[in-house]
Order: structure tokens, then C-alpha cells, then sequence
């Protein structure tokens, strides 16, 4: 009598929804990943065609994070353990902040990306 | 209410490094196609550029002098145009492969 039993017409727990307690963090980081790469992309025709300060802090911030968020990727890939996953993201952060920190030192006492580029293929 | 996919992750991890199982073959036996191959180096390109944007950015703030000083400084060494030309290849290929193939994956 008991395995005569049919499932239920419906699932008796509603529609399907993301799941206990989910968030849209996932699926907006993978947005604003797609969003920089089209940014920093846009970048490089400006530095090339107007270099200056402003494609020169805009490069800074969009090449840091891009990166940060590609080594982010690779870390999560291939990093496995809780305490090495940790260990490794906070030493991402580190390199991040410091990269970004010498782009931007680099762009204000010195010639700055685009003019960098420029004088290094003139070699 | 399931577990997510981070719990299950972790579960499999530590079940699997615990029973010291060997690691079945797969980079070296798997025949290689074009696409395997060409998202192997997109990620290769990004790391490498990545770190290079960071080793560029930290000796911005450890070297003494300024760009110009140590471009002028390379220019001085009065390199062969083979080995310039060499240089900026193997700076612009990665950039460029990892540019294009960037956008192959956004479109």
C-alpha cells in the first residue's frame, strides 16, 4: 500500500526559487567582471588616443582589478584547503593594494602609464 | 534547505585528501584540442601580465630614480634592433593573445 503511493501532483515546497538563504553576490561579481573587462578594454584605444592623467588613473583602477579578480579566479581553481584559501586570498589583497598604491604613486611622481608606453616602444 | 556548493566543495576536498587516493591522469594522457589549449594560455597570459603589471608597480615604489632615468639607461646599452624587437614581441604577444581572446570569451 505504501509504495502504491503517488509523488504529489506539485512539489509541495512552491516554486523554484535559488535556494535557502541565497544571495546574488555570485552572479553580480560575475557582471562587474565582465563590466571592467569592457572598461578596461574601452581604456586602451583612449590611452592611445588621449593620453593623460584621467586614462592614466582610470588604467590604474581598472588594471588592478581585473587582475585582482583573474587571480582571484586561479586561486579558487586550484588553492584547496581553508586555511591555504585564506592564507592566499589575503596575500592577493596585498599584492592588489600594493600594485594599485605604486600604478597610482607611479602616475603622479612620474610620467604616468600612457606616456610610460609611449617611451618605452619609442626604444 | 541543501547545502551549497562551497559545503559540498569542502566536503569532497577533505574526504578525497584524507584517503591519500591517488590522482587519476588527465593533463597527461587527455588528447589536447584547440580550445583546452587556447583557455590554458588566456589564463597563462593573465597571470603573467597580472604579475608583470605588479613587479612594474612595485619597483615604481622601490627604485630610486624615475622612468626616463632608466630608460636612458637601456638606450645606453645601445642593443641590437633583433633583441629590442624580440623584447617588445614578447611583451605585446601576451598582451595582445590575452586582449583578443578576452573578447572572443566576452562576445
Amino acid at each position: 500500500a505504501a509504495a502504491a503511493r503517488c509523488a504529489p501532483a506539485r512539489d509541495s515546497h512552491g516554486p523554484p526559487r535559488q535556494g535557502h538563504g541565497s544571495s546574488k553576490a555570485a552572479s553580480l561579481h560575475w557582471t562587474g567582471e565582465r563590466a571592467v573587462s569592457v572598461l578596461l578594454l574601452g581604456l586602451l584605444p583612449a590611452a592611445y588616443l588621449c593620453p593623460g592623467p584621467a586614462v592614466d588613473y582610470s588604467l590604474a583602477a581598472a588594471l588592478t582589478l581585473h587582475g585582482h579578480w583573474g587571480l582571484g579566479q586561479v586561486i579558487t581553481d586550484y588553492v584547496h584547503g581553508d586555511t591555504a584559501i585564506k592564507a592566499a586570498n589575503t596575500g592577493l589583497y596585498v599584492l592588489s593594494a600594493l600594485t594599485f598604491g605604486g600604478l597610482c604613486y607611479f602616475n603622479h611622481q612620474d610620467v604616468g602609464i600612457c606616456k610610460a608606453v609611449a617611451m618605452l616602444w619609442s626604444l | 534547505m541543501g547545502s551549497t556548493a562551497r559545503e559540498e566543495m569542502s566536503r569532497f576536498w577533505e574526504k578525497n585528501s584524507r584517503s591519500n587516493r591517488p590522482l587519476s591522469p588527465h593533463v597527461t594522457i587527455y588528447k589536447w584540442s584547440l580550445p583546452m589549449a587556447m583557455s590554458i594560455t588566456h589564463r597563462g597570459t593573465g597571470v603573467a601580465l597580472s604579475l608583470g603589471v605588479s613587479l612594474f608597480s612595485l619597483a615604481a615604489l622601490l627604485l630610486p630614480e624615475q622612468f626616463p632615468h632608466y630608460l636612458a639607461q637601456v638606450r645606453a646599452l645601445s642593443l641590437g634592433p633583433t633583441l629590442i624587437f624580440s623584447a617588445k614581441f614578447a611583451l605585446a604577444f601576451p598582451f595582445s593573445y590575452h586582449t583578443w581572446n578576452g573578447i572572443r570569451h566576452l562576445v
